[in-house]
């Protein structure tokens, strides 16, 4: 039986510079990525498959997976292109993780580069959170100074670099599809599906496109062991994850937990509802989410009952709402953005090519 | 290029397009080179390059836009076309600081909208407007991915967290008087407009080391844990002992 | 959807909403279609009635918004907070 509580990746945030290499070293930084190199790349891939791990963006696609269906190896380019674009209205973990820690991401970069035999990866951040972005800039630059990035990774002839990028505000690039077309430099617009990514991603090479968590949690499972990530949440619904609460608790926050905690625990956590106020509605994972009651105080926060009880695990992005709440006046706002980021625009490419294929 | 606010493409005002200095242009070219060399495919440095005009012009000017074709490769329709299509490339002069309020639901209900209200009031310009002096562009922003700092503002794109409308005209009068403002989590000021897009395009500024790595909504599950012994199975979860806990937070 | 938050909507309004995100849903081109629905379809499958409510009472009076804020709101009457 595990702690209700799990600090994984959210650790050590309280440490004064808990964003350097310094300080992620004493809480055994890199250690697995000297394990991965002593690892074939087939081997982690393994490994990752074997740890179940769902994917942490909101799709919950198992990571592992993704990987191996990527085209084999033809001697040309491949890539792994991190999702950092958190936009999901509600959602909130990766920002905070990247300022916190962004070391683990990176090692996390390194480590899934080197296993599906990517030599150059990107991070793909959102523009508007500047601060994250320099924390990343200057997270990759301690890594090359320190071998973990360049020509001759770990001293082992690997080859591994990152381009951070920063966006410049649009809610779809958070579609991985649409990502790719503003990575290149165009307008972040979805596209059709097939090909997928792993076939004909960025520059219509194959292409892992990966949430931030999922690669952050990467070392953990190389250096512990899949049994060891197995060995937290529910039997599909693997590991660890971080539930961002907000709204209308005592206390909202960031908790790390094995997947599968309640929201009642949650709330209870969070200091119950403010004020003694009555729970009205809330959101398992972002607003794109069908919305739950109180009713659905006990369901496990993993995939597949979220899924059962009609709504989905989606990121996380628990948002309360109390009884003072007006849920006509909240759907009417999500209904706005959507509109106002080109959900127009999507239904227009829909009709004028037959509908489908659903991302 | 020219074109029209109605048409979706760039205002341009006419100073935009007198040609760069000598030194600037030389400038901006070698920023550019460093840009490009970062990507596989020079066209991946669109988003930056736009970015790093917006340092130099306040805005997406069609000498930048002009700038952008030239070193790409690619037509200026190309270029504005993916301008556009972005909240943060602007049409028109920005103010040096661009004050956000998130009016997405959850922020709106917690009181962004009687933010961006009394702001918008106090200040007298509405969504996207600047004030004459220059200083403020006000937008109301959609979710900026910190919720459980609602209601939250972002100034320059730095965290503003937890608001109320004095705390925000607070903000915005501070700013309007050229005094030194720090976000709750971020640099430890808040940069211009126009040095925050230089840092967009990847130029680092030195300030990565500046403020807090998480606040105290971030750390609220890990000091629960903390105090209740709670820990993640295996090695990496092993608790540091109170002792190292405290000389860690020095 | 604006038209039932002003308390002007009709039955019909209602039912069109629902009809539209079923169509929607599962046709999109990409997730963001059938994101926009789920939080129409989840509500109105849990709070119709306050739906029905929108056919002749404003939202922001059935439940007003400052009581939803965090802060303690001072003084002055809010200004704008009625929905346009």
């Amino acid at each position: 039986m595990t702690d209700t509580l799990t600090p994984i990746l959210t650790k050590f945030w309280d440490d004064p510079q808990s964003w350097t290499l310094a300080t992620y070293e004493r809480h055994d930084g890199y250690k697995a990525l000297t394990k991965a190199l002593e690892m074939e790349p087939q081997a982690i891939i393994d490994a990752v498959k074997d740890s179940s791990i769902r994917g942490r963006g909101g799709a919950g696609f198992p990571t592992g997976m993704k990987w191996s269906f990527m085209s084999p190896p033809d001697g040309g380019p491949r890539y792994l292109v991190v999702n950092a674009d958190e936009s999901e209205p509600g959602t909130c973990k990766d920002v905070p993780l990247m300022m916190a820690n962004p070391h683990a991401l990176i090692e996390g970069v390194i480590i899934a580069s080197y296993a599906i035999g990517c030599e150059h990866a990107f991070i793909y951040l959102r523009g508007e959170v500047v601060h994250v972005y320099r924390r990343l800039l200057r997270a990759v630059e301690e890594a090359r100074a320190a071998g973990h990035l360049g020509t001759d990774v770990g001293g082992k002839g690997v080859r591994v670099d990152i381009t951070v990028h920063a966006g410049a505000g649009a809610y779809i690039c958070g579609e991985e599809t649409a990502l790719l077309d503003s990575l290149e430099g165009r307008r972040g617009q979805p596209r059709l599906k097939p090909p997928f990514p792993g076939a004909a991603g960025l520059y219509a090479r194959p292409t892992s496109v990966n949430n931030v968590e999922s690669i952050a949690s990467v070392p953990g499972i190389i250096l512990e062991g899949s049994d060891w990530f197995k060995g937290m949440g529910t039997e599909k619904s693997t590991g660890f994850g971080i539930f961002s609460l907000s709204g209308h608790v005592t206390n909202p926050g960031q908790f790390e937990a094995p997947l599968g905690i309640t929201m009642r625990e949650l709330i209870d956590l969070a200091g119950g509802m403010r004020g003694g106020r009555k729970l009205k509605f809330w959101t398992p994972g972002g607003s794109s989410t069908p919305i739950f009651t109180e009713e659905h105080l006990d369901v496990p926060l993993d995939f597949d009952s979220v899924a059962a009880a009609g709504s989905m695990l989606g990121t996380r992005a628990l948002q309360v709402f109390d009884e003072t709440v007006s849920v006509v006046r909240a759907v009417a706002r999500w209904t706005d953005f959507y509109a106002h980021e080109s959900w127009a625009s999507a239904r227009r490419a829909a009709r004028a090519r037959g509908g489908c294929a659903r991302s | 290029m020219s074109g029209h606010d109605a048409s979706g493409h760039l205002h341009v005002s006419p100073e935009s397009k007198a040609p760069y200095a000598d030194d600037v242009l030389e400038r901006l070219h070698a920023d550019a080179a460093e840009v490009i060399a970062r990507y596989p495919q020079k066209r991946s440095a669109l988003l930056p390059l736009l970015h790093l005009v917006q340092s130099v012009d306040g805005y997406v000017t069609g000498r930048g836009v002009s700038f952008c074709a030239d070193v790409l490769d690619l037509t200026e329709a190309e270029v504005s076309g993916v301008a556009t299509f972005y909240t943060q490339y602007k049409r028109h002069p920005n103010g040096e600081y661009t004050v956000g309020v998130c009016t997405n639901t959850l922020c709106a209900i917690m009181g962004g909208d009687l933010i961006f209200d009394r702001v918008s009031e106090h200040l007298g310009i509405g969504h996207d407007e600047t004030t004459d002096d220059g200083r403020i562009t006000l937008e109301r922003v959609e979710c900026n991915a910190a919720c459980d700092y609602a209601p939250v503002v972002m100034a320059n794109w730095e965290f503003f967290d937890n608001q109320t409308p004095e705390s925000t005209i607070g903000l915005v009068d501070d700013l309007r008087a050229g005094k030194d403002v720090v976000p709750t989590r971020g640099a430890g000021k808040v940069c211009t407009f126009k040095e925050v897009s230089r840092v967009l395009a990847g130029f680092e500024d030195g300030r990565a080391d500046e403020g807090v790595g998480a606040g105290p909504a971030s750390l609220l599950g890990l000091r629960i844990a903390n105090d209740r012994g709670w820990t993640a199975p295996g090695a990496q979860g092993s608790q540091p002992s109170p002792a190292d806990a405290k000389e860690g937070s020095k | 959807m604006n038209r039932i938050e002003n308390g002007q909507g009709t039955q019909d309004d209602i039912d069109k909403l629902v009809d539209i995100c079923d169509n929607i849903l599962g046709r999109s081109f990409c997730a963001l279609g059938d994101a926009a629905t789920s939080p129409i379809t989840s509500a109105v499958q849990y709070f119709r009635e306050e739906f029905e409510a929108g056919m002749h009472t404003p939202a922001h009076e059935l439940f007003p918004p400052e009581r939803s804020v965090l802060f303690d709101i001072q003084t002055k009457e809010p200004s704008g907070m009625v929905s346009a």
